[in-house]
């Protein structure tokens, strides 16, 4: 086979791979430097408790639709935002609702610039981490699936039940 | 066979390991300049384990692709970095010069072009960012104006109106400042700001701390309105400081040009000749601060001041734009209160003296012996009447004896404890509803009011017959003299009507009077 021939598959394999590994790869790098850091600090994921105050409602709450009283936990979709088609980090989480009549309905948004991690805030002002450390832990918190399950729950808890 | 395995695997295996190390930094450039190495270095051992590729056309339209993914990865920058690392290949190829030229004139063309292509769709992806966030916040304000509305028109009291609104302005939910403090122009001195209310913390640790808790238990902002209440203790020192805090309005400072011009500033540097910005700095520590005027029908009623003490975010115009309908709506409920306020006392106080008057001291004499009857308790109840008073009227006017009255309110006002309800009976006559007591302290506590009359100088009281004014008190205890509400008053006013028979300027205990009937019979 011609070099030049590979070089082309070269370029495709490593532009697909980037592509199609980044989510799962880019998750497994975020948890395995999290949790090297958790492990240092002495903290366990669930101790890092958020706020839910940052959720960003598109719908009433509660929603007179009586259709999302129909809804189980596993009709809400959560679609991570990315910044590039090449990078895993997320910025935002879009949560969408599969309604009885097949629409997708964006419900909420959760932006990641104001996810609210008040332990990581008062351990970065008494420095036992530092900026870069915060947003890593930031970051691997707004991305596990069980934030995003937490947020699912608040989320259905708030369009049918209001407060 | 096993280069060509090996150059595969690396093409494999690269992307994975970079993108396992970009996940340790969340700077987007450094990721970028990191993928576009690995780029490179795919190239790179392609040429070392198989050789120039550029000897074939398929091998000059490979480096074209390198240069397309280049600056899709890394926009022109890419482009052309990729062009001066392939620059030697293409030289190494005995390219002419001519052809080395042209080639790398296309390069640059395509890194260009590209990566234009590259830039609009990022930025295209970044307006639509910015444009979702504006949206959201945009609804979030809405929402939380909403709710808030709602909460309001569930109260008409002062306090929780006030508490409802920093809520609103401090909590996550809501605008998300970390304090903020109402200043309201006095009801009685139109040139005096006073502090009224504050929520947040004193220091950043505490605010820290705060939100920490906020966050553990996920408190929305109904349940966050809820929670100041119990927090008031923690925020007792933080209002113990800002209801000592009255600023003149007649004198230069910040707070004095927002109520004079209506506008709202936003303060960045403090300004030591400034006294509104050195107290609020001394006091509580405010290194920057908005301020905003609260209007109501074109006239300022106070002013909002918000600051950021815990995580000392730069308070935005932006932020200051969505403060201006919470301070709009905000002026409007305390006017409201206000006049709800006004309008509760119209019914239950007298106009001239300002204390209770007869349909108040009924109602709370009714309950105050429900509550004594429920505790066990004892309660006292004294009657009092200004002696001479038709004289007093006649002697120096209706306007004097007014003043008398008000000048009589106030001392017994001044003579009683809280929860001792002071009413005007009606004309001269005046009662003191005191529980809790025993004919004792009763007694004491009406001496007392009496001496402090006597002791005072009136208007004219030269012209009183017995040379100044005083006062007659009858007292009635229940359970002891009486059962009911009724019999009570009837108690206390023989006592009052047996203290003037027995020479005025006197205090008579009921049981005194039913000793003198025996002594009599």
């Amino acid at each position: 086979m011609m070099p030049s021939n590979l070089l082309v598959i070269g370029i495709f394999t490593y532009i697909a791979c980037l592509l199609y590994f980044r989510d799962c790869f880019y998750s497994y790098g975020l948890e395995f430097f999290a949790k090297r850091k958790l492990l240092k600090i002495g903290q366990k994921l669930e101790d890092l408790e958020f706020s839910f105050e940052q959720i960003y409602y598109l719908v009433a709450t509660p929603s007179t639709n009586c259709d999302f009283c129909k809804l189980n936990l596993e009709d809400f979709i959560v679609e991570k935002g990315k910044v590039s088609f090449f990078h895993g980090e997320i910025y935002d989480l879009k949560v969408y609702a599969q309604m009885p009549d097949g629409q997708k309905k964006l419900v909420a948004i959760v932006p990641k610039d104001k996810f609210p991690v008040p332990i990581l805030d008062t351990m970065l002002y008494y420095n036992q981490i530092n900026q870069s450390d915060y947003e890593m832990l930031v970051s691997y918190l707004f991305s596990h699936p069980r934030t995003h399950r937490m947020i699912i729950e608040e989320i259905r808890k708030r369009v049918i039940e209001g407060n | 066979m096993l280069e060509i395995i090996l150059f595969l695997l690396i093409s494999v295996i690269l992307p994975i390991i970079l993108i396992m190390i970009s996940s340790f930094n969340r700077k987007l450039t450094a990721n970028s300049y990191l993928l576009l190495s690995g780029l490179l270095i795919v190239f790179i051992i392609n040429y070392l384990l198989f050789g120039n590729p550029v000897n074939s056309i398929i091998g000059i339209a490979s480096l074209y692709l390198l240069i397309v993914a280049s600056t899709i990865l890394m926009g022109t920058k890419g482009g052309v970095i990729t062009s001066i690392v392939i620059l030697p290949v293409l030289i190494w190829a005995e390219f002419g010069i001519r052809e080395i030229g042209y080639h790398l004139s296309f390069f640059l063309f395509i890194s260009l072009v590209s990566g234009c292509l590259n830039s609009m769709v990022r930025d295209k992806i970044e307006s639509i960012m910015e444009l979702n966030m504006g949206l959201s916040n945009q609804i979030k304000e809405l929402r939380v104006l909403r709710e808030i509305s709602a909460i309001l028109q569930g109260t008409l009291e002062l306090d929780k109106v006030l508490q409802i609104i920093l809520s609103a302005v401090t909590a996550g939910y809501g605008l998300e400042f970390n304090r903020a403090i109402l200043f309201l122009i006095d009801d009685e001195n139109e040139n005096m700001l006073t502090g009224k209310i504050g929520i947040g913390p004193l220091d950043q640790q505490e605010g820290l701390q705060t939100w920490q808790n906020v966050a553990k238990d996920k408190i929305n902002l109904e349940g966050m309105i809820a929670v100041q209440e119990q927090l008031e203790l923690s925020d007792k020192k933080l209002n113990d400081i800002i209801q000592n805090l009255s600023f003149k309005l007649d004198k230069e400072h910040i707070a004095t040009r927002v109520i004079r011009n209506k506008e709202t500033y936003n303060i960045k540097v403090m300004d030591p000749d400034d006294k509104f910005e050195c107290t609020l700095a001394a006091e509580l520590a405010m290194e920057a601060f908005a301020i905003v005027p609260l209007i109501v029908k074109g006239r300022a009623i106070g002013v909002l001041v918000v600051d950021n003490i815990a995580n000392k975010r730069e308070i935005t115009y932006k932020s200051i734009d969505s403060l201006l309908p919470f301070a709009n709506q905000a002026a409007l409920a305390i006017q409201n209160a206000k006049l709800h306020k006004l309008k509760e006392d119209m019914a239950v106080k007298d106009n001239l003296t300002g204390i209770y008057n007869q349909r108040h001291f009924q109602t709370s004499l009714q309950q105050e012996i429900e509550f004594a009857k429920e505790r066990e308790a004892s309660l006292a109840l004294l009657m009092m009447d200004i002696d001479y008073f038709k004289a007093y009227n006649d002697n120096n006017g209706h306007p004097a004896g007014n003043e008398a009255l008000k000048q009589l309110s106030k001392i017994l006002e001044d003579n009683t404890r809280d929860n001792d309800v002071v009413c005007r009976f009606g004309g001269e006559e005046f009662a003191i509803i005191l529980p809790n007591v025993f004919s004792d302290v009763a007694y004491a506590i009406a001496e007392r009011i009496r001496s402090k009359v006597a002791d005072s100088y009136f208007k004219n009281q030269e012209t009183q017959p017995n040379g100044n004014v005083t006062i007659s008190v009858g007292i009635g205890i229940f359970p002891d003299d009486a059962s009911t509400d009724r019999e009570l008053l009837n108690v206390a006013d023989e006592a009052l009507y047996y203290a003037k028979s027995s020479g005025r300027n006197n205090v008579k205990l009921y049981q005194e009077y039913l000793g003198s009937i025996k002594e009599s019979s």
